[in-house]
Formats: C-alpha cells, sequence, structure tokens
C-alpha cells in the first residue's frame, strides 16, 4: 500500500485503531505480551494483504475499502480466548480506574513488560506537536550547556581543574539522578510531568561518562595509558548497560502511562466489558 | 441448531492441522487461515488460528522468522520445530487411533441397525 496515497493517514489509523482494540482485549484477558504482539502483527499483515488483494483486483485505495475489510473480519471481542491462560500472570494490575462507576466490575488491566521498541514504535507514534513545549526548550538547553562546560574545562592545559569538575559532575549526576529515580517511584506509573525526571534518569550515564572522560584526561598524565584505556572501556561497557536497563525500566511506565489514558474513556461502562473506539 | 460441540472437537483438533499445514512448507499467518478455512468442516478464521500460532510460538513449537512484505508490516514465515515435530507425530499418531476407534464403534452401530 503507497502511504503516499490521498487518505493514507486516515487509513493508518483506522488499521492502528482495529489493531489497538485487538490488543486491548488480548492485554484485558491476560495475553502474554509476546503473543499480543504477534497476534496483532498477524492481522495487521493480514489487512494490508487483503488490501493488496482488493487494489490488484482493480479497487481504488479509500477508507470505505479498508473499512470493507475490516469489517469483513473477526471482532476484536473474538480474540479473547473462552479460557483465561493457566501460566502466572506475568504482570500485575497498576490501573487506576476510579473514574469508573463500578470498579469492582471492571477487568484487572495487567502491568506489561514492554520492549525498548515497543517503547520507541509508541513514542513515534505519538501525536506530534507543531512547536516544542518549554520543557524540550529546557532540556536541551540543560544538556547543551553541561556539553558546553564539558568542552571548556576540558581542554589541554586544565588538569586539575578538570579533575575537580569531574568529581563535581559525578556528585552532581548521581544527586539529580537518585532525585529523578525517586521521582518517577513515586509517580503511580504515570510519567506525565515526569519529562524532567525522565531525562534525568537517562543522563546519569552521559554524566558520568564525562566526569570519568574528564578524570582521565587529568589521569593521563602521568603515563597510565594501559590501564586508562582499560577502565574507560569498562566504562563505556558498564554505562551502555546502564542505558539499556533505564530504558526498559522507563518503557514500562511510560507504556503503562500510555494504556491508562487509552482506558480512561473505555472502563465507563457498568458490565466491566472495555468497549468503544481506542484514541 | 446448537455447534457449540462442533466448535469444541475442531478446537481440538487444530493444533494437530496447524502443525500438519506447517510442517509441509514453510508459510505464514494468513495462509494457514486461508488453508484450513477451505477444508470442509474447518472452517476456521484468525481469530483462531492466530493466537494459537503465537502460543505454539511461545511453547517452542513453532519457530518463525520476519520477512520483508513489499506491502504492510513484515510477514512472520512458520516452520516446525524439533520439539514441534515430535508432538506432531504424537498427535498424529493419536488421531489415528481415536479415528480408528471411532469408526470401528460407528461401524458396529451401522452393522446392528442393518441387521
Amino acid at each position: 500500500m503507497d502511504m503516499n496515497e490521498p487518505h493514507s493517514i486516515e487509513i493508518t489509523n483506522l488499521i492502528s485503531a482495529f489493531v489497538d482494540r485487538i490488543e486491548q482485549v488480548l492485554l484485558n484477558r491476560g495475553t502474554p505480551r509476546a503473543e499480543r504482539t504477534s497476534i496483532c502483527q498477524e492481522v495487521e499483515t493480514q489487512i494490508h494483504m487483503l488490501i493488496e488483494r482488493r487494489i490488484e483486483s482493480g479497487a481504488e485505495l479509500n477508507i470505505d475499502l479498508v473499512n470493507g475489510i475490516i469489517e469483513s473480519m473477526d471482532p476484536p471481542e473474538s480474540y479473547a480466548p473462552e479460557t483465561p491462560p493457566t501460566a502466572e500472570p506475568i504482570i500485575e494490575p497498576v490501573l487506576q480506574t476510579g473514574a469508573a462507576p463500578d470498579a469492582s466490575k471492571q477487568p484487572e488491566m495487567p502491568k506489561s513488560k514492554p520492549s525498548v521498541v515497543d517503547t520507541v514504535r509508541k513514542f513515534l507514534d505519538r501525536p506530534k506537536r507543531t512547536t516544542p513545549s518549554l520543557d524540550w526548550v529546557a532540556i536541551c538547553g540543560l544538556a547543551a550547556t553541561c556539553f558546553g562546560l564539558f568542552l571548556i574545562v576540558a581542554r589541554p592545559g586544565r588538569g586539575d581543574g578538570a579533575a575537580i569538575f569531574g568529581v563535581f559532575f559525578i556528585m552532581a549526576g548521581v544527586t539529580a539522578s537518585a532525585f529523578s529515580f525517586w521521582r518517577i517511584r513515586h509517580a503511580n506509573g504515570l510519567l506525565t510531568g515526569q519529562r524532567i525526571a525522565s531525562i534525568g534518569v537517562l543522563m546519569l550515564p552521559f554524566l558520568l561518562v564525562n566526569a570519568l572522560l574528564i578524570a582521565i584526561l587529568f589521569a593521563t598524565r602521568f603515563g597510565i595509558v594501559l590501564g586508562v584505556l582499560t577502565v574507560v572501556v569498562m566504562l563505556i561497557y558498564s554505562n551502555y548497560y546502564l542505558l539499556q536497563r533505564a530504558l526498559r525500566w522507563l518503557s514500562v511506565y511510560s507504556v503503562n502511562t500510555a494504556e491508562a489514558e487509552r482506558l480512561k474513556p473505555e472502563v465507563m461502562a457498568d458490565n466491566g466489558v472495555l468497549s468503544g473506539v481506542v484514541n | 441448531m446448537d455447534t457449540t460441540w462442533l466448535s469444541q472437537m475442531r478446537k481440538g483438533i487444530l493444533e494437530l492441522c496447524v502443525l500438519a499445514v506447517v510442517t509441509r512448507e514453510e508459510t505464514y499467518g494468513y495462509a494457514i487461515v486461508e488453508t484450513l478455512g477451505k477444508i470442509p468442516g474447518m472452517e476456521v478464521t484468525e481469530s483462531t488460528i492466530y493466537p494459537l500460532l503465537a502460543r505454539l510460538c511461545s511453547e517452542g513449537l513453532l519457530k518463525h522468522r520476519m520477512e520483508k512484505s513489499p506491502s504492510g508490516p513484515a510477514r512472520r514465515y512458520y516452520s516446525l520445530s524439533t520439539l514441534g515435530n515430535q508432538r506432531l507425530n504424537d498427535l498424529s499418531s493419536a488421531w489415528g487411533t481415536i479415528v480408528d476407534s471411532v469408526s470401528s464403534l460407528l461401524l458396529q452401530r451401522e452393522t446392528s441397525i442393518a441387521s
């Protein structure tokens, strides 16, 4: 399907909404993430294949065509297995559904463990702003300032000062990151308004690398190049590992946030059945 | 007409059918749906097959690889794992026994009616 076609955005949204509803049904039934992903990918592939076939047979690509295809497929509710999976749930309920009339009847919403790829995909798929928010301006400014300071202090001939600045960076980085972790931990799974804290957590490895590189500049004056190189490699690896863990940890919260927001208008049904169009 | 029993029976043998389709050649999800959908008596749809494929993959009976598609998302191509092959043999054997036994029972019934 050519995404440059007219109505391509509407068509993509239509397909995404259908697949999202299926994923929601599966999520409510406690289907493991890997299986949910697999099922949703299959459904999406099938829709695209059917569109392709219709186009090859002379049909015109438009909303009606895609709507017809989706209507000809099994409804999302039919993806719920008759018996819930026997495996221990890999996730626990985290969503606050107090806005619903009868919370006791609401289905349990399990907490998924999304991958970094899922998180990145959701981030890229989010509604785009036409202008940058004040948060992002502040974050970019802060990052540019830190990097500029690093370049100034770390230039040759500033050895002692650089080392002191390195220590300062470590202390500041650890303190800021600890505070960020604390804020996110107490955010009840909702990252709304936690951008600065999230960035703080993600900045920790970079702050440490910066600090250590500055320290290395100081240390190499004493000719311990080999040892320093070894330490640098180890530190880069551990920073990479830390960054991965931080991303994975953050992704759980961000996806739960998205799911919580997505479910808000839908858990209103008093029979406890989720229904309606997914945002 | 209440067809619940038929649906249950179909589901019971669906795993065997899916494994049998996949063992013939590496194939993708919708092709399996189409193949089984054309078999008289099976008539399954995607909402039955895709969850089953996902479960079989989770259990290690099927393995899959992703292949780029000229249009739309990448396709998952399924093939039997060693474990899946073993399961298929076990299920085939059990199926043969059941079919023989049930056929024998039905034959006895037909014989008694005729006499």
